[in-house]
């Protein structure tokens, strides 16, 4: 019986063993390639909505914001590669990943982006997408914006400390 | 590989690797700026091969700016890196392939840049080659990537003193 009442990284790690995927992280070039794969996501997912959050944030006016927004569902296919990726890595290694602080923290940010996006698609997507290419959309936007690329930024550091936080020699204030 | 020990034996290569912050923080920046590079360049890449529509070539100047300042941080946190593992990246043939793909990748978007340029201007359609240069620029960042990723799997040496 596991001490944690939410996980039980035993039981998770041989379910990974299970279903196959920790055998397929283990081979050879199993692990580097979920890596690649994973960076490869972030790359997509920065690349489509972090230059949409720089644009509503000012950077590279005259590109219309309506347009731009076309590269929205490549960032959506880099998130779903980069969380089928993570995935793999939590899954055959429990112990090292859900305790660490750096991935608490980086899940942490994600769902706080994915929260800023929902509430900014409800409020305030349209007012965006109508905004003039010169102009600036309304202030409202650029702090969803900024809210957005602080999240997605701090993921990547986050993501980048995993490995200096290898429990249990780590210290964090929740921890 | 006396060079390499030369390097490894300056203030700087010690520094970096025996402080407990400087190498993960070198890394922290690395990752960002290159998150700014070629989030930037895909992103480049995408519009030149119309995938977003409507969006004028002309104007995507700024997100070049955004992929100068990703270069920058990139470049000189990777010095850092370099400073303190010469041996590791320099013995590893996998380090000239991402350099080659990063470089081919910049000059090819500039080149596609510029001739797509050109024609929004005039109000031209798209000239073909543009576009291929900009399908094989966004190949050439996501194998840059690749090749990033895998210097840590491939490295064989680490430090020669």
């Amino acid at each position: 019986m596991s001490p944690d009442p939410f996980f039980d990284p035993q039981a998770i790690a041989q379910w990974a063993r299970d279903v196959g995927i920790y055998g397929m992280m283990n081979t050879r070039w199993g692990w580097p390639i979920a890596e690649i794969v994973h960076f490869f996501g972030l790359c997509l997912l920065f690349g489509a909505v972090g230059m949409f959050d720089l644009r509503m944030l000012g950077v590279a006016r005259g590109v219309t914001m309506r347009h731009l927004h076309r590269l929205i569902p490549f960032g959506l296919a880099g998130f779903a590669l980069s969380v089928a990726s993570g995935f793999c890595f939590v899954v055959s290694a429990p112990s090292q990943y859900l305790y660490n602080p750096a991935l608490q923290s980086k899940l942490g940010l994600v769902g706080l982006a994915g929260v800023n996006m929902v509430v900014f698609y409800a409020t305030t997507s349209r007012a965006v997408t109508a905004t003039a290419a010169d102009a600036l959309p309304p202030p409202r936007a650029r702090v969803f914006a900024a809210v957005s690329l602080v999240c997605w930024l701090g993921a990547i550091v986050c993501g980048r400390v995993i490995t200096a936080y290898r429990p249990p020699y780590h210290w964090c204030f929740w921890c | 590989m006396n060079i390499f020990a030369a390097i490894e034996q300056t203030p700087l290569s010690i520094w970096m690797r025996d402080d407990e912050y400087a190498y993960f923080l070198a890394l922290i920046f690395h990752a960002l700026g290159m998150a700014l590079l070629i989030g930037g360049g895909i992103a480049v890449s995408l519009c030149m091969l119309g995938v977003a529509r409507g969006v004028e070539i002309n104007k995507l100047g700024g997100f070049f700016r955004v992929m100068v300042v990703g270069a920058v941080l990139a470049g000189l946190s990777g010095l850092l890196l370099l400073a303190g593992y010469p041996a590791k990246a320099l013995t590893n043939p996998v380090f000239a392939v991402k350099f080659a793909c990063l470089i081919g990748a910049t000059l090819l978007m500039r080149a596609a840049a510029r001739r797509l340029m050109r024609t929004d201007a005039r109000g031209e359609p798209p000239p073909r080659g543009g576009r291929a240069m900009a399908a094989l620029a966004l190949l050439l960042w996501l194998a840059g990537v690749a090749a990033g990723k895998l210097l840590l799997h491939t490295a064989t040496v680490l430090t020669v003193t």
